[in-house]
């Protein structure tokens, strides 16, 4: 064929295709680089389960302290929460740092230039987060459960439903983040000021109802408190809270989210130059 | 296509941007322009005069903050999805993601465009770019020359109506620009719109049918090629002479000259004692006999002074020429 030919053969042009062409591109991005996307959360929760679970968790769920896991095990009573931090980590990382190389590189102007919605490319991302996150997630539910030597049988409807809330909620706030964050200083102070404090005050590694009672407030206002309520109720059936309480605030917590990440976008802020 | 269609047209577009103390910058003041169906156009400037505002503004990144781009017709601010997918922009600086090989990232970036990927184009395109033997290295371990030629394989992935090239051959060496441009020059041929800034003004002189030259955000000249070229003066025969005292030989011959419509100049250091001196008679470009008429005079001249001549040349004005002057305001439009 010569190029006259090509030219004039007829294009097969879809709407859906920008923002698929996104999502092929972030899940192909993670998958070249396995060792720090995937390894590195999975390496980490091991570390967590073999440090936690295998020493000072034997003091933890014994006797007086099981108030603090909810009577199990420990390395059990850590699966769900391990998990719920590491897919929040995934969610929020993936994007952010898809949208910070595109600007550090300044290929965010094919992204610029697609034929894209902002809603198309707020759901284009945050379906590449989750797809991080599920693997990120199963990988460390086999680690943990190797490690404590069963494997819990939980409830997937739940489980899948937490699992894109939680994703949903940290994958908006990095698409945020990403296009706000001028330097890669500013995300990890982001990171280490205010996901890290949220994470370690959200009942990952014992219930919060162990806390003093004058702290207590601060669940109402912790996102991850309730994602990791729901981990933990769809794998082990306890929870500090009800799962429709959960799910409920978790919801509000995922529209705000993406109403400022899909503005966000929309406004171009710290994406046009 | 149909070559009388307009294929761009900006109608009372300006552009501010922010700056960081909140004063705003005018980068393009308002401006109307009009480019056709299969034309192949140049926008030339120096930096900073408005050219990346423009492409910007085409290719739906950045929205007018008065008047309208109007692409085949629709508006991109109303329509950026739509007219999005009718340009292909070849941009100044060498980027792609660095994590994929030539055709994967090709087939994305036609998704990205809102097209499904189509192989025998990509094979032809990674052929005709002669990159198809370096398909399996990823954009990192590309050459800048191999980039460079990606980068056009990109903008074109999805079959665009017009073609938008930033600059695309800086940093290219002389035989894959010339191969770049013979692709580009098919691709005119068969009815793509090309739209071209370049630091080389003979690639503008060149390819493109109409030239606009911007400074300080507005377009100061806006001609057909040829039109634009004979600004910058009639086509001369030249020849180099040797005197012994330039400045001397010119105070005392400089009437006679000027009478005889001869054009002098010094080459060299006109303080010093001797030097060689330029004397240049235009011709009307095209007419044989007007070429031969003013060699003939030159001749004459030049035996009836007695000078001995170290060279003889023809001197036609070139857009380079014409772009300086254009710059410098030597020429009133």
């Amino acid at each position: 064929m010569n190029i006259n030919e090509y030219l004039n053969k007829k294009v097969i042009s879809k709407s859906w295709l920008p923002g698929f062409g996104v999502f092929e591109r972030e899940v192909r991005r993670f998958f070249a680089v396995p060792a720090q996307t995937i390894l590195a959360p999975v390496g980490s929760s091991i570390i967590y389960f073999a440090l936690f679970g295998l020493s000072i968790g034997k003091m933890l769920s014994t006797g007086h302290n099981s108030i603090l896991t909810h009577g199990y095990n420990y390395i059990t009573f850590l699966i769900p929460g391990i998990m719920a931090m590491e897919i929040i980590n995934a969610g929020i990382q993936n994007p952010m740092s898809s949208i910070m190389i595109s600007k550090w590189t300044g290929t965010i102007v094919d992204m610029l230039m697609a034929p894209l919605t902002p809603f198309a490319m707020w759901f284009a991302f945050v379906c590449g987060a989750i797809i991080r996150s599920l693997i990120v997630g199963i990988a460390v539910y086999f680690s943990g459960s190797l490690c404590s030597g069963t494997f819990i049988f939980f409830n997937p409807i739940p489980l899948v439903a937490a699992i894109i809330l939680a994703t949903g909620i940290f994958g908006s706030l990095g698409i945020a983040a990403g296009a706000i964050c001028k330097s890669w200083e500013q995300i990890g102070i982001i990171l280490s000021f205010i996901i890290q404090p949220l994470v370690f005050f959200s009942g990952v590694f014992f219930s919060f109802n162990s806390f003093p009672e004058w702290i207590q407030f601060i669940r109402f206002l912790n996102p991850i408190f309730y994602i990791v309520c729901m981990f933990r109720y769809s794998m082990l059936g306890v929870s500090d809270t009800t799962p429709l309480i959960s799910f409920g605030v978790s919801s509000i917590f995922l529209i705000i989210s993406s109403v400022i990440a899909i503005q966000v976008l929309k406004s171009g802020f710290g994406l046009r130059s | 296509m149909n070559n009388n269609s307009i294929s761009i047209e900006l109608k009372n577009v300006t552009k501010n941007y922010k700056m960081p103390k909140g004063e705003h910058f005018q980068a393009l003041k308002p401006l109307n322009l009009t480019i056709k169906s299969g034309e192949c156009f140049a926008l030339l400037g120096h930096n900073g005069a408005g050219k990346t505002t423009i492409i910007s503004l085409l290719a739906g990144v950045n929205k007018p903050t008065t008047g309208d781009v109007f692409i085949n017709g629709l508006s991109v601010t109303n329509n950026s999805e739509k007219t999005k997918r009718m340009i292909g922009v070849v941009q100044q600086e060498l980027i792609a993601d660095s994590f994929f090989n030539l055709p994967t990232m090709l087939s994305i970036q036609s998704k990205l465009s809102g097209v499904k990927p189509d192989k025998n184009w990509i094979n032809f395109l990674l052929e005709k770019l002669q990159l198809l033997e370096h398909s399996k290295k990823t954009t990192r371990e590309l050459s800048g020359g191999m980039k460079r030629r990606m980068m056009i394989a990109r903008s074109l992935v999805h079959k665009p109506q017009i073609l938008i090239l930033d600059e695309p051959t800086a940093g290219v060496d002389i035989q894959l620009r010339q191969s770049m441009w013979k692709f580009i020059e098919e691709l005119h041929q068969n009815g793509l719109t090309i739209i071209l800034t370049t630091h080389y003004l003979q690639e503008a002189e060149d390819f493109c049918s109409r030239i606009a030259i911007m400074k300080n955000g507005e377009i100061v000249t806006l001609k057909e090629n040829k039109e634009l070229l004979s600004l910058g003066g009639k086509h001369r025969v030249s020849c180099l002479i040797e005197v012994p005292n330039v400045k001397q030989w010119i105070e005392t011959n400089s009437k006679y000259l000027k009478e005889n419509s001869i054009i002098f100049e010094s080459v060299k250091n006109v303080s010093s004692s001797t030097g060689d001196l330029k004397i240049s008679i235009n011709y009307e470009q095209g007419e044989m006999s007007s070429f031969l008429t003013s060699s003939r005079k030159l001749s004459e001249i030049s035996n009836k002074l007695h000078l001995r001549i170290s060279e003889i040349f023809t001197e036609s004005p070139g857009l380079e020429e014409v772009y300086m002057k254009i710059n410098d305001g030597n020429i009133k439009i």
